[in-house]
């Protein structure tokens, strides 16, 4: 199947701008997706710091909100005198308008006096951080709490039944008037199925976050495909985050939404590693501006495709057309000399023969001016019949000269032909004749 | 006083020929004649013209570009 010239340049030009918007969309596309990953990393990274700085500043709150209870007259008075209940009252009250999840005072044995949300009794000498305590240090740190622990202290049903529970926990000394140690002050927020810290965050910074412990969320702000917050599911990767102690950037699925999402592991004051922190934005928010200036480009594309067809249509018909008018004007031009070549071959026959009919004149003037009763103007007709010799004889040679000139002029002229029967057949798609 | 008339040569008979109508377009006279047989010349077809306009028909060849071969007188 043969293609016209200007059906060809069409394609060709088209091709050539399709290839060149292909090319440039891919890089584009790439280009794109490249650099908003990157960026996307880097803010999720940075929101990431961001979220671990609520929750450094909500241990800090947490450390200076029980070193000023154990600072409180009402407390130190009660812990000397084991006033269990007016300890009780006053640790009550602290935790409802705090809202810690629990406040507990122990004496220098480790006893516990009181507690807010269980019944007095019990011993925490054991605990590590009663211990440190004692020992007249006050700190805040991360922590996670024995399922013993939170049934003791009332939270098992929060943290869900035979589990660890996540929380930030202060203890700090209770000194008496000459600043010896009686007791410690202990409390903390814990953070399984609470939604505060999470939530308070998640306004400020955007995104979605969760906390992870052992594997599990165990508090976040990531809304499940039903509408309902997304805990209590595994999250592997945060699992291999605490394995390894090293966060982990890149995609992540969670409640049916694909995130990009950046893993850091939550560690104690003194460095062990005890959780995991999750944030993550949609990805569909990286995705839909590649997808939307895909399209946008694919659009534009579309249009410069039209706009080159609009533009390069009338120049290319212009273009054929004059090669036509010139391919066909060829042609008749060729036909035409074709018809000279022809006349000046049948001239060049009769011109011989005229040149032959003069000699033979000549030679008959010539025998009858050899007898005696030659006509007097024989002489002259001899003269006469010279004259018309040397006449003829230069036409012949003209007329051969000619002739040959035209042979040569034959073959260029069948060339030409062939030219322009083909020049037409590449312009009209058309087979010559 | 009548003059001669002189022969002019070229190297071919297309160079005759385009003398023929450069001469003719001049305002020259001269005539196509069959090379005679005295004169030496690889064309055929050589010219002759009146021996007093010599200097014209030499001078209008020239500015033509067309080479003479030469005169035979």
């Amino acid at each position: 199947m043969k293609f016209s010239l200007r059906t060809r340049l069409l394609a060709a030009i088209v091709g050539a701008v399709v290839l060149v918007f292909v090319c440039s969309l891919v890089a584009a596309r790439a280009v794109l997706a490249h650099d908003l990953f990157s960026l996307g990393r880097t803010e999720v990274t940075n929101e990431a710091k961001a979220f671990a700085g609520y929750v450094a500043s909500r241990r800090d709150q947490i450390q200076l909100l029980v070193a000023q209870e154990a600072a409180n007259d009402a407390v130190r008075v009660a812990v000397q005198g084991h006033q269990a209940g007016q300890l009780a009252a006053t640790l009550s009250d602290t935790v409802a308008n705090s809202g810690l999840s629990f406040l507990t005072a122990v004496d220098l044995q480790g006893r516990v006096l009181a507690r807010v949300h269980a019944p007095n009794g019990g011993s925490l000498a054991n605990d590590p951080f009663v211990q440190r305590a004692l020992n007249g240090e006050t700190f805040s740190t991360i922590a996670r709490l024995s399922p013993s622990f939170l049934l003791s202290e009332g939270l098992a049903l929060q943290a869900g039944r035979q589990h660890d529970g996540l929380a930030i926990v202060s203890a700090t000394p209770i000194s008496d008037a000459q600043d010896r140690t009686i007791g410690v002050l202990y409390g903390g927020l814990l953070l399984n199925h609470s939604y505060d810290l999470v939530d308070e965050a998640t306004r400020a910074i955007g995104g979605a976050i969760a906390l992870v412990d052992d594997g599990t969320i165990v508090s976040s702000s990531i809304l499940a495909p039903d509408g309902t917050r997304y805990v209590d599911a595994a999250l592997p990767a945060a699992a291999a985050v605490v394995r390894t102690g090293r966060p982990y950037v890149g995609s992540d699925t969670e409640g049916g939404v694909t995130y990009l999402a950046r893993i850091v592991p939550l560690t104690t004051d003194q460095g062990r590693v005890v959780g995991a922190s999750w944030y993550g934005i949609p990805m569909v928010r990286i995705t839909s501006i590649v997808s939307h200036t895909t399209w946008t480009l694919v659009l534009w594309g579309l249009l410069a495709v039209i706009l080159v067809l609009a533009l390069s249509v009338p120049i290319v018909q212009a273009l054929s057309k004059t090669l036509v008018q010139n391919s066909r004007r060829v042609r008749e031009t060729a036909k035409e000399l074709g018809v000279t070549i022809v006349g000046s071959e049948v001239s060049e026959d009769h011109v011989t023969a005229t040149r032959r009919a003069v000699e033979r004149s000549g030679e008959l003037i010539a025998e009858i001016a050899k007898s005696d009763d030659a006509h007097p103007k024989i002489a002259e007709l001899q003269r006469l019949n010279a004259a018309l010799h040397d006449d003829v004889t230069v036409i012949a040679t003209l007329t051969q000269e000619i002739s040959n000139r035209m042979r040569d002029a034959g073959v260029r002229v069948a060339e030409l032909n062939e030219v322009a029967t083909t020049l037409n057949e590449l312009v009209t798609g058309e087979s010559g004749t | 006083m009548p003059t001669t008339e002189i022969i002019l040569v070229f190297a071919s008979n297309a160079d005759a020929m385009i003398a023929t109508k450069a001469l003719k377009d001049a305002g020259v006279a001269a005539k196509m004649i069959p090379k005679p047989a005295n004169v030496e010349s690889t064309a055929n077809l050589c010219l002759t013209i009146d021996g007093a306009i010599e200097n014209e028909a030499a001078s209008a060849l020239s500015t033509a570009g067309i080479a003479l071969g030469g005169v035979v007188k």
